[in-house]
């Protein structure tokens, strides 16, 4: 009997690590390039099929409406919001979502946010609607703002499967607790729960105790047509329909002037690295956002090596593809730091930093960093942010 | 017994295919460079002859620079970490033990996560990171607590060893992963653990080998000497202490120069499993368990396993770059099986 | 040289046992057990000999040196131990356990000689195992890996043998024959021993002066039919035996009474 099971069983390791080899080579597959339309470069291509989805969006064809026909969210989920023409109370777990919803003037429809990623959380939130400019307001202004709407929360009775949010808790959530909003003070501002749920996932773990008492909607956009569909959804739920289309027309025209003007500039090399942990590499990959938004700035996403699924890339990679910038989108590490990786020196944004540190390899601040990976209303104004990095000349 | 001649022939074997792996590392990577260019510039370097470069210099800047330094490092951390599983494993007298049992992980990731919460992440001495740096003192940090916890009159028996290395590992790793949670760092920080957690080999620079090479070196020769000694102990503390060995300071000695090996593998690749705890068990199958040929054995093979699992990590999904530690447990993990229903009847004890 | 004088020894443990200035001599080429119930001190009295527990009161001699001042290694050079049996979680072959015995002479730099081959091989020839050199030593029979042991012993070439109940987990052919060896190489070669033993039959056969303790202390010590009397044992055991001569040894050989059958 062992004789004959122990070959079995080696058989059985072999095929299981064979098999998980062979997944991760299909999964992870590099992604194809778009395709070669005739006369245009990779590059071109690429920067191309980022732009002509958004063009073609329009915010007629999202379906949904409060009241009626469901809304498709992200993860394809039907979702069936009640209410008259627009809900009055929304928790809103998504900083892009959050944004989206202040910059549509409907701001005081939001009873409990999360704690934006970077740790900061009131400072990118913008007051209120109207231009860029107007968005970055002081953190103490929006702090105002939002300190009437955004509570602590308290444990109700135990009723399973809600959600706790506090301004602190990180945007995962823990689906434990009850959801009830108060004001600082303690008096009860909200009976029972919101109307809606935003949230920011990719499966519907995270959500799967609440839809059962709210309506939750998904998002996750992975492309920037996505994000104008997800801004379309959001405007249509805050009864913001006009003024979505409007911010929606805006964003299609300027990423289209931007794009016209970069499409004929020479392309330069551009590497964003989004992590260095523990002498590990993380960039966005293809077919991601930022890789979306650095192509439309007119560079070349040497990133675009890796798929976006598993984003860790070679430092060998790095070096042979030279790039001519580098954009750091994180604080893992320093211009100093890059410079003095091995082997990096040889790298032309390297030798151009070395020169002059205002350029060749470049920080972003922690605000330029949500501009840009922050899927939400001034995803152009993260577009510009790269565009003042990779064509100066232009922006 | 084997002879002299007999392990040095397996020495001088063992070394060939140490040698030969760290070619083909040496040769093959994320990016294509053609062999014989490698040959050709490595000639350059050496000065040995003077081709004309028909390479790019950022070619030859990856073969130097960025593959070169890590094929050495992923050598020098499989010796290190099976060298360590070998000594322990004597020691201890207990097959199952691999470097990380009295405390060695837990103290490196409690080291980490202090310096990646109260320190700023880009100090950094020498080409080593401050979390480096952190993740190899709290290593020895951690030997020490167990080593004093485990200290009864004067003495350390192998068992309580064993106890208090888990226990302060249960304890170091909860009270890491608690501030992580606590201190709301887990979501930045996160992929930094992950990282360390499961071990790297791509940043390796000059600097760092230039400093943790003698160590390593030193250490190994070291117990490579000592091996004598570790076989007495597998008569037990009483059994050695009869045949002369002084046991107290001999397991200090020991377990001390493991402690070290094992904190340089870490503080430059993290946490990598299996090399320690397989690679002894297969030298002893091959070879017979006398240390004096178990130890270095162990350490060429280590390395050998580690330098190529570390290639299979940088191309097999080239340029994307995959967790060294993932592969070795997948790879030492069906091997260790194999080995227990293989040689169930020997392990049974 | 070869001769031990323990002289007024205490010792105790933290449980609470002690032995409390036992005084003992083994002459050179003596052939000395220690007899005693479980908890008397047989094993801890071998340990003390061996220097590998320090007495809190009192003096170990062996020969001129006093153990005290002697380093580990030294003391192994002199002195070499038989325990009952040694659990080994390594495939080691006979030779390489034999070989081991050689550790208190291998100098770290040089490794093991043609000397110290030579006379591990005699060592193995001495206990009758050359045949099983290249054999696993787990897969040994009890009786064969006592020899082993008892070979690894005289590599060492000791000047004094301790035994720790050398023959408890043995069948009765090997227990006769392990004891055989020992007493060989205590008539041939002078090897000094000093054993502790709990089967008082085989104790009167082999060895040539008895130690009886009890609880610490020595409760009697002479020949065999000086030390092996009923009265003695009902003393120090609790149990009631009948004494007769050996039929062919000029020793005492008890006779276990059940309790049915008990005369008094």
């Amino acid at each position: 009997m062992r004789r004959t099971w122990m070959p079995i069983s080696i058989l059985l390791i072999a095929a299981l690590l064979a098999s998980t080899i062979v997944l991760a080579a299909l999964y992870a597959t590099k992604p194809t390039k778009s395709e070669l339309l005739a006369g245009l470069t990779p590059a071109e291509a690429a920067t191309m099929s980022a732009l002509a989805p958004v063009l073609a969006f329009s915010p007629e064809d999202v379906p949904g409406e409060v009241g009626g026909e469901p809304f498709i969210d992200d993860l394809g989920r039907e979702v069936f919001v009640p209410g008259a023409s627009s809900v009055e109370s929304i928790v809103c777990l998504h900083p892009a979502a959050t944004e989206t919803v202040f910059y549509l003037g409907a701001g005081d429809k939001l009873v409990a946010v999360s704690n934006a990623w970077t740790g900061d959380p009131w400072a990118e939130y913008p007051g209120g609607p109207g231009e860029y400019e107007s968005w970055i307001t002081t953190p103490e202004e929006v702090d105002n703002e939002i300190e009437q709407r955004v509570w602590d929360v308290k444990d109700l009775a135990a009723i399973p499967a809600a959600v706790r949010v506090t301004p602190d808790a990180p945007y995962t959530l823990n689906p434990e607790v009850t959801l009830s909003p108060q004001n600082i003070d303690g008096d009860p501002l909200l009976e029972g729960y919101p109307d809606v749920v935003f949230v920011f996932s990719d499966t519907i773990e995270y959500a799967a105790g609440i839809e059962e008492l709210v309506p939750v909607i998904v998002f996750f956009p992975l492309s920037l047509e996505d994000v104008l569909y997800d801004m379309t959804v959001i405007g249509k739920i805050v009864g913001k329909e006009a003024e979505v289309a409007n911010l929606i027309e805006e964003i299609k025209a300027d990423l289209l002037d931007i794009t016209m003007t970069t499409l004929i500039e020479p392309r330069p090399k551009v590497f964003l690295e989004t992590g260095y942990y523990w002498g590990t590499i993380y960039t966005t990959g293809s077919g991601s956002i930022v890789s979306s938004l650095i192509y439309l700035a007119g560079g070349d996403d040497i990133g675009t090596a890796v798929s976006s699924g598993a984003p860790s890339i070679s430092p060998e990679y790095i070096v042979y593809e030279a790039p001519d910038i580098i954009i750091l989108a994180h604080l893992f590490d320093t211009p100093d730091g890059v410079a003095g990786r091995p082997g990096w020196d040889t790298i032309p944004a390297v030798v151009i930093w070395q020169a002059d540190p205002d350029e060749g390899i470049y920080q972003l601040t922690v605000e330029e960093m949500d501009q840009i990976t922050r899927p939400g209303p001034r995803i152009v104004q993260g577009l510009m942010v790269l565009l003042g990095i990779i064509h100066p000349e232009l922006s | 017994m084997k002879s002299r001649k007999k392990i040095a022939l397996i020495l001088v074997l063992l070394a060939a295919v140490l040698f030969g792996a760290m070619l083909l590392a040496t040769a093959i990577g994320a990016v294509h460079i053609a062999p014989l260019d490698i040959l050709k510039m490595t000639l350059n370097k050496l000065h040995l002859a003077h081709f004309d470069p028909t390479w790019r210099a950022v070619e030859e800047a990856i073969v130097f620079q960025v593959r070169l330094p890590c094929v050495v490092g992923a050598a020098l951390v499989g010796a290190a970490l099976a060298t360590a599983g070998s000594l322990f494993q004597g020691l201890l007298r207990n097959p199952l033990a691999d470097p990380y049992l009295i405390g060695t992980s837990s103290g490196a990731l409690f080291g980490l996560t202090i310096a990646m919460i109260f320190l700023p992440a880009t100090l950094s001495f020498s080409g080593f990171g401050i979390t480096s740096i952190a993740a190899f003192l709290g290593a020895l940090g951690a030997v020490f607590l167990v080593y004093t916890l485990a200290r009864i009159g004067g003495r350390t028996h192998v068992v309580t060893l064993i106890l208090a290395g888990v226990a302060v590992s249960f304890l170091l790793t909860a009270i890491s992963w608690f501030l992580l949670d606590v201190m709301g760092e887990l979501h930045w920080k996160a992929g930094a653990i992950y990282g360390f957690l499961w071990g790297q080999i791509t940043a390796v620079d000059w600097s760092q080998i230039a400093v943790l090479a003698p160590i390593i070196f030193v250490g190994i020769i070291l117990a490579t000497f000592f091996a004598f000694r570790v076989n007495a102990f597998s008569l037990g503390e009483e059994g050695a202490a009869y045949l002369g060995i002084n046991v107290e300071r001999d397991k200090v000695l020991l377990l001390g120069i493991g402690a070290l090996l094992t904190a340089c593998a870490v503080c430059i690749a993290g946490l990598i499993g299996f090399v320690g705890l397989v690679i002894p068990h297969i030298i002893r199958l091959a070879f017979g368990p006398d240390n004096r040929l178990v130890l270095p054995a162990s350490a060429l093979a280590g390395a050998s396993f580690l330098v190529l699992a570390d290639l299979l990590a940088r191309t097999i999904l080239a340029p994307t770059v995959l967790k060294l530690g993932i592969l070795t447990a997948l790879i030492g993990g069906p091997v260790f099986l194999y080995l227990l229903l293989r040689y169930r009847r020997e392990y049974a004890f | 040289m070869g001769h031990l004088i323990m002289k007024d020894i205490s010792f105790s443990y933290l449980n609470g046992f002690s032995l409390r200035q036992v005084s003992l001599m083994v002459e050179e080429g003596e052939m000395v057990a220690l007899l005693g119930p479980n908890g008397s001190g047989k094993t801890t009295l071998i340990k003390l000999a061996a220097g590998v527990l320090n007495p809190e009161r009192g003096e170990v001699l062996l020969g001129e040196a006093r153990l005290r001042k002697l380093s580990r290694k030294e003391i192994a050079r002199r002195v070499a131990v038989v325990p009952q049996s040694f659990n080994i979680p390594f495939a080691f072959t006979v030779a390489e356990v034999v070989m081991l015995g050689r550790t208190p002479f291998i100098n770290t730099l040089s490794g093991e000689g043609e000397r110290d081959r030579s006379i591990a091989r005699r060592a193995m020839e001495l206990t009758g195992i050359e045949q099983f050199s290249k054999r696993t030593f787990n897969e040994l029979s009890g009786g064969e890996r006592q020899k082993s042991i008892l070979a690894m012993a005289l590599a060492q070439e000791p000047k004094l043998i301790l035994l720790d109940e050398p023959t408890a987990h043995l069948d009765i052919n090997h227990q006769v024959e392990i004891l055989e060896l020992v007493k060989g190489l205590n008539r041939e070669q002078g090897v000094t021993v000093l054993g502790a033993m709990h089967d008082l039959n085989l104790a009167a056969l082999y060895f040539d002066r008895l130690v009886l303790l009890k609880e610490g202390a020595i409760f009697a010590q002479g020949p065999p039919a000086a030390v092996l009397t009923e009265k003695t044992i009902y003393d120090v055991f609790g149990a009631t035996v009948h004494i007769q001569q050996h039929p062919s040894a000029e020793v005492p050989h008890i006779v276990i009474l059940p309790k049915e059958n008990n005369p008094r």
